[in-house]
């Protein structure tokens, strides 16, 4: 049954007959676009998707086919294609930053969907200051919900590098958010080197 | 609330699957099977994609555009990525792919016995000796080595920016039909308007009149006057039958390359040319007007143009492309520019223009052509709106129960 073969079967049976990488899309494809649409506008998430299947079709002889899951590749193609347009990913979150509320220093008793509302500019600024391989490894985390040794495959880096990759990407953020004592978001915001 | 908890409510609620852009990516991505099946080399290519401005796309602008953001978020839409054509050029054109693939409506096929039919608006330079010729685009130069031609080049022809409306009825097992109305020229100065008028106003044709008619053996002529040509054709105004053009950018590309005779390389903008004259055509399908706007993305050396008007103000985008060489396509120094609305990806005109008037009209032609000394870069050519289109059950009928000509005229 092709429902129970794994991914790396799939993919192994699509080099003789091409159609059955359908069953690859048809499993991931939604992750794979929920990932870029938190990343990107709607149109740009959609075409990245689809060109994320399109580019993992044309290179499956090269997927590592001991690897059951397809996911850490597909996610891996998708982050790598999304790196050239890294640059409406800041732009958009630059916006987001400039028209939300003001963030405000200490959450403490409000409640978290109004934090999150309220901190929604600093966190889109604190996203577009980011390094961008250290932005690629959280959002792999938190958005594409890999783990870290997925993440060190679907990017191919080793798993001591995700890990750091990750500390100084939550240090930062984390500071930015006014999530350690004694950081104002406002602050954080005002002092930035990534803005207009 | 940590860090990691923020971060998984950002943006949550934009994520949304749509059936039709799913179904969008799993064609594209079933148009790679079957070219893999086909045994064609694996290619990358762009995949469809939604309206150029969704809904959230076009509240994200709005509400930036308040802020002194906006500037800087414009710039960056124009300098987006792209792999090959000038990146906002084909970012354009991949989103208005996304636009085609979208459209709805009935496929505009006509069946046996239908006519397609085409209205436009047209204004070309053209040169003409009354009743001998007319050159389209620039001049002709009479071959003296021989007395007709010696005779002829002792005529002074008149030259002029020549507008005309066309009506054509194309039916693929009927008589076609086709019908001019010449409106009124514009002269290169008022000095040759003024000797033309002395000389009686005679017109280029197909538009002298009755004697015109000697023009089109085999065709019945349905009008021929002063100012307007109207005939059958047995043949000739056929349409083409795109059912067998793959519905896939860069495989639409490879069927355009392999049309080509063996060991004859594509020319300078040929790619181009073909697939706009396939996009032109009334009767190609959502899918295929997505292909053809797909794989016009992925030609390199276009440039876009965000406020660009066609021949009668209509506004929209333009891309464009200037022909380095001279090939059977085009000629050198002449920047063909192709206008649509990226909104609903309609064509709305093509114009040539003069982008190099020492490639276009060569120092040597311009001593038999002095005209052409007045000719500045910039200057227009030729150009085409595409007014309307649609299907019709007779050559004497058109869209929306018109039977009677829209327009009679006598230029002057």
């Amino acid at each position: 049954m092709a429902e129970n073969q794994s991914d790396s079967d799939v993919i192994d049976a699509s080099l003789a007959e091409p159609s059955a990488f359908g069953l690859i899309f048809e499993r991931h494809y939604d992750a794979v676009h929920s990932y870029l649409q938190r990343r990107f506008d709607a149109s740009r998430a959609d075409e990245i998707a689809s060109q994320t299947f399109l580019v993992a079709f044309d290179g499956r002889s090269r997927f590592d086919r001991s690897r059951p899951d397809s996911r850490p590749w597909l996610f891996g193609i998708a982050t790598n294609l999304a790196r050239s347009h890294r640059r409406h990913e800041l732009v958009e979150l630059r916006a987001i930053a400039a028209i939300s509320p003001e963030g405000v220093a200490g959450i403490d008793g409000v409640e978290a969907r109004v934090d999150a509302e309220r901190l929604r500019g600093p966190l889109a600024r604190a996203l577009a200051d980011l390094p961008s391989e250290e932005a690629d490894v959280l959002c792999l985390l938190v958005w594409a919900e890999l783990s870290q040794p997925e993440i060190a495959e679907a990017l191919a880096i080793p798993p001591g590098t995700v890990k750091s990759r990750l500390s100084r990407a939550r240090g930062r953020l984390q500071s930015a958010l006014g999530l350690r004592p004694g950081a104002d978001p406002v602050a954080a915001r005002a002092t930035s080197n990534g803005g207009e | 609330m940590n860090d990691l908890t923020l971060m998984r409510s950002f943006r949550a609620e934009r994520v949304k699957q749509d059936p039709a852009v799913r179904a969008a990516a799993r064609r594209a991505l079933e148009a790679r099977f079957e070219l893999a099946t086909a045994g064609a080399p694996a290619l990358a290519a762009p995949a469809p994609r939604r309206r150029l401005f969704s809904r959230n796309r076009r509240r994200f602008l709005a509400f930036a555009s308040a802020t002194a953001l906006a500037a800087a978020l414009a710039g960056a839409v124009v300098l987006s990525s792209g792999p090959t054509a000038q990146p906002a050029a084909a970012e354009v054109l991949r989103e208005t792919a996304a636009v085609a693939a979208a459209a709805d409506g009935p496929t505009p096929v006509p069946d046996p016995g239908q006519f397609l039919y085409m209205k436009t608006k047209r204004v070309e330079l053209q040169e003409w000796v009354p009743g001998e010729y007319t050159a389209s685009g620039g001049g002709l130069i009479p071959d003296t080595s021989t007395p007709q031609g010696r005779e002829l080049s002792r005529k002074e022809p008149f030259t002029a920016f020549v507008p005309w409306q066309e009506e054509e009825w194309m039916s693929r097992n009927e008589p076609s039909r086709s019908r001019w109305v010449m409106g009124t020229p514009r002269f290169l100065s008022s000095a040759e308007r003024s000797r033309w008028v002395r000389a009686g106003s005679p017109l280029p044709s197909p538009f002298g009149g009755r004697k015109e008619a000697r023009g089109f053996p085999g065709g019945h002529v349905v009008e021929a006057r002063r100012g307007v040509m109207d005939v059958e054709t047995i043949s000739g105004h056929g349409f083409r039958d795109f059912s067998s053009l793959p519905r896939e950018p860069k495989a639409l590309r490879l069927a355009i390359e392999r049309r080509q005779p063996a060991g004859k390389p594509l020319d300078d903008g040929q790619v181009i040319a073909e697939l706009w004259d396939i996009l032109d055509k009334p009767n190609g399908t959502p899918a295929l007007r997505a292909a053809v706007f797909g794989a016009l993305a992925e030609e390199p050396g276009m440039d876009l143009d965000r406020d660009a008007s066609d021949l009668i103000g209509r506004p929209g985008y333009a891309v464009s492309y200037e022909n380095q060489r001279a090939s059977d396509y085009q000629q050198a120094g002449i920047r063909v520019e192709y206008i649509f609305d990226p909104e609903t990806s309609e064509l709305l005109g093509r114009r040539e223009v003069v982008a190099d008037p020492r490639q276009v009209f060569p120092a040597k032609d311009r001593q038999l052509f002095p005209w052409q000394q007045g000719i500045e870069a910039g200057t227009v050519r030729r150009e085409v709106a595409y007014l309307q289109a649609g299907i019709v059950d007779s050559a004497r009928e058109r869209p929306h129960g018109r039977s009677e000509p829209v327009a009679t005229t006598d230029p002057r």
